[in-house]
């Protein structure tokens, strides 16, 4: 019996350390990707820092990029670093190379997003997301073993309590049996508090150390390229300035939030937005629907909203059968456009053609606004007044697009 | 005997994976710290830039002050803007935006702008602003003159800042309301700039009442019935001394 016991006590140490190894190599693989996510315009080889004339046409620098560059929008957040009156020029070549979408307006283009919060189309899933696999692919894997390993201790608790519990009542006043279910009971319990404890022992540090992520999430949140790099312009953050793009498209799943009527407008909602809907609907559903194992730590600290039904209500625009491209730049006064010049809804001054806000619904609206301002921090939520008694109007991209 | 060997061995070997775990641990933490620091420094955006989520206006909607720190500057240009000479009402729009820029295309604080026209924010609405983010408003009335108006923002909260965002929207609600009694004291330089308000004057009590707007009726000194109105759009929050200011701010500058 003593024997059992070592075994069952060895285990019990594996599986700790084995967790407890899992959280570092996530921990650190996220804090060497934190430090190089993203390439900024005065430290790129390709790109330069161009003293802006002309002021801005539609969104779109002119008059100033020497010959053979072209005009990255300073508005994005990782090319925005030129400093005031300054504009980033990428040399044409560097495009080329990086396989940009050229769209119908010649001095626009666009780099599709490939964040590893949103892993690209081409993700075979499982551990190891990838076939052509770079740094990015890495950190993703880590995250994946990490959050398999979370589940896993969730569900091996369970099982170790189920068990224990059986061994107790099947001891039948034996001794040892009791012994072992209390042992067994006990350490499944101190493994579960530990794994626990972790995350909020490394949160407690991040933030006392004072911690700020480069693009305002959480220190567990990260954005890379999976994109194989091919030249010093490898970041894969979209730089484009107007004209259907602007910032990030998403891809068309407006964050798994059910839409009301037009829901073929998804398709033209950007990243943000979707991203930014589907931390409102995590907020607002509690842990069920949740992605995120996080999301379980946010409802024990108390943090998530109190429950709420939640479907958008409008995207660009239910009006005139959902035309809400008719709406875009100076037409935005037409009849049948129910928003207002430069809406977030068309796209704004600088994304014209992409949609950057919605109208949510729910059973409780206050909650909805909580979680809506709790998750967006690139835009504004709208909410209480005359105009908004029966939905929440949320924003995303305000500076980048020219809207709210 | 035996028995005791193999737990003092068994003892031994989780002292070592503790102290090997530990030590990893300060190791990769030491590291981490190190880079982050690196990190800092080298994407630290220039002086005065940040990653912005505050929406560009077009140039003409701009203020430009030569000298931001200059509170004389400040005045004279925001004199200019209630005279109504820097009015250029573009588009078909009845209501103008206005936001005070430095020469490098920076925001005016909102504090340097207080400080200018001798103005007092609520201390609790303070906290909860965005002090580069606020605009002043100017809605042109019938008789040749101008309401006047200001737009504050909530600001977004970082995550040192311990908010309950469930409780945000009553907090706003109700520091508003606190702020209510001093509002046309504190604001009064610039919503009434060519008033004279005796002292006892601007000390009154006003009493705000539910409306389509809150509002508090004034007679000002000039002997002309005003008003002080105000609307919680979410994060926008607009005081105006017209309702019909707000309606135009309303449909006009806050989105449906």
């Amino acid at each position: 019996m003593r024997n059992g016991e070592k075994k069952t006590r060895r285990i019990l140490k594996s599986f700790f350390c084995v967790s407890v190894f899992t959280a570092i190599f996530f921990f650190a693989a996220s804090g060497v990707l934190a430090y190089n996510v993203g390439d900024r315009c005065s430290s790129d080889k390709n790109a330069t820092c161009q003293k802006q004339e002309g002021g801005i046409i539609s969104g779109v620098f002119s008059g100033s990029c020497p010959s053979g560059y072209r005009h990255a929008s300073s508005l994005t957040s990782n090319f925005a670093d030129c400093g005031s009156g300054m504009v980033c020029c990428i040399s044409d070549s560097s495009i080329k190379d990086q396989n940009y979408q050229t769209p119908s307006d010649p001095s626009v283009y666009s780099k599709s997003d490939s964040s590893a919060s949103a892993v690209s189309s081409s993700d075979p899933g499982g551990l190891v997301p990838c076939d052509n696999c770079t740094l990015c692919h890495i950190v993703i894997g880590f995250k994946r073993i990490y959050e398999f390993f979370l589940k896993l201790l969730f569900v091996a608790t369970m099982l170790a309590i189920t068990v224990s519990g059986v061994f107790y009542m099947v001891s039948a006043g034996s001794k040892t049996l009791t012994e072992m279910a209390k042992k067994a009971l006990t350490y499944s319990l101190t493994a579960f508090v530990i794994g626990m404890a972790g995350w909020i022992i490394i949160n407690t540090m991040m933030t006392a150390l004072g911690y700020q992520h480069p693009y305002g999430g959480r220190w567990w949140e990260f954005t890379c390229d999976t994109t194989p790099s091919k030249g010093p312009v490898s970041s894969g953050r979209t730089i484009t300035g107007s004209g259907g793009g602007g910032v990030a498209p998403g891809d068309g799943t407006c964050g798994g939030v059910s839409v009301a009527q037009n829901s073929g407008q998804c398709n033209s909602a950007s990243k943000e937005l979707e991203n930014t809907l589907a931390c409102v609907k995590n907020r607002v559903s509690g842990i069920s629907s949740s992605k995120n194992s996080f999301e379980a730590v946010y409802f024990l600290m108390g943090a998530a909203q109190a429950a709420s039904s939640l479907s958008i209500l409008s995207l660009g625009q239910n009006q005139n059968n959902g035309n809400w491209q008719a709406c875009v730049g100076e037409n935005w006064n037409s009849s049948n456009c129910p928003h207002v010049k430069y809406s977030c809804h068309y796209g704004g001054r600088n994304c014209q053609g992409q949609i950057n806000a919605a109208d949510l619904t729910g059973s409780n609206l206050s909650s909805i606004a909580a979680a809506a301002k709790e998750c967006n921090s690139t835009g504004t939520v709208l909410f209480g007044d005359e105009d908004h008694k029966n939905h929440v109007h949320v924003s995303v991209n305000n500076a980048a697009c020219g809207c709210r | 005997m035996v028995a005791d060997e193999n737990l003092s061995y068994s003892m031994n070997k989780s002292t070592k994976i503790i102290i090997a775990v530990v030590s990893l641990f300060l190791v990769v933490f030491v590291v981490l710290y190190l880079l982050n620091s690196a990190r800092r420094e080298n994407v630290a955006p220039p002086a005065g830039q940040s990653q912005s989520y505050i929406p560009d206006l077009p140039d003409e909607n701009l203020i430009r002050i030569a000298d931001d720190k200059s509170s004389d500057e400040i005045r004279n240009n925001v004199s200019n803007l209630s005279a109504g000479q820097q009015m250029n009402f573009t588009g078909n729009l009845d209501v103008q935006e206005l936001r005070l820029v430095s020469e490098e295309n920076q925001p005016v604080d909102l504090k340097s702008f207080q400080e200018a026209l001798g103005l007092n924010i609520n201390s609790v609405i303070e906290g909860m602003i965005d002090s580069s983010f606020y605009s002043l408003i100017s809605c042109p009335r019938n008789d040749g003159d101008y309401d006047l108006g200001i737009m504050l923002n909530v600001k977004h909260f970082s995550q040192s800042e311990k908010i309950n965002f469930s409780t945000l929207s009553d907090q706003i609600s109700k520091a508003m309301k606190d702020w209510e009694k001093t509002m046309l004291k504190d604001l009064h330089p610039f919503l009434f700039p060519r008033e004279k308000f005796s002292e006892s004057q601007i000390s009154q009590e006003l009493v705000f009442r539910d409306g389509k707007y809150r509002f508090a009726s004034i007679i000002l000194p000039s002997g002309r019935k005003g008003s002080i109105n105000y609307q919680i759009f979410g994060d926008p929050m607009v005081i105006a001394t017209s309702p019909e200011c707000l309606d135009k701010v309303s449909s006009s500058l806050i989105d449906e």
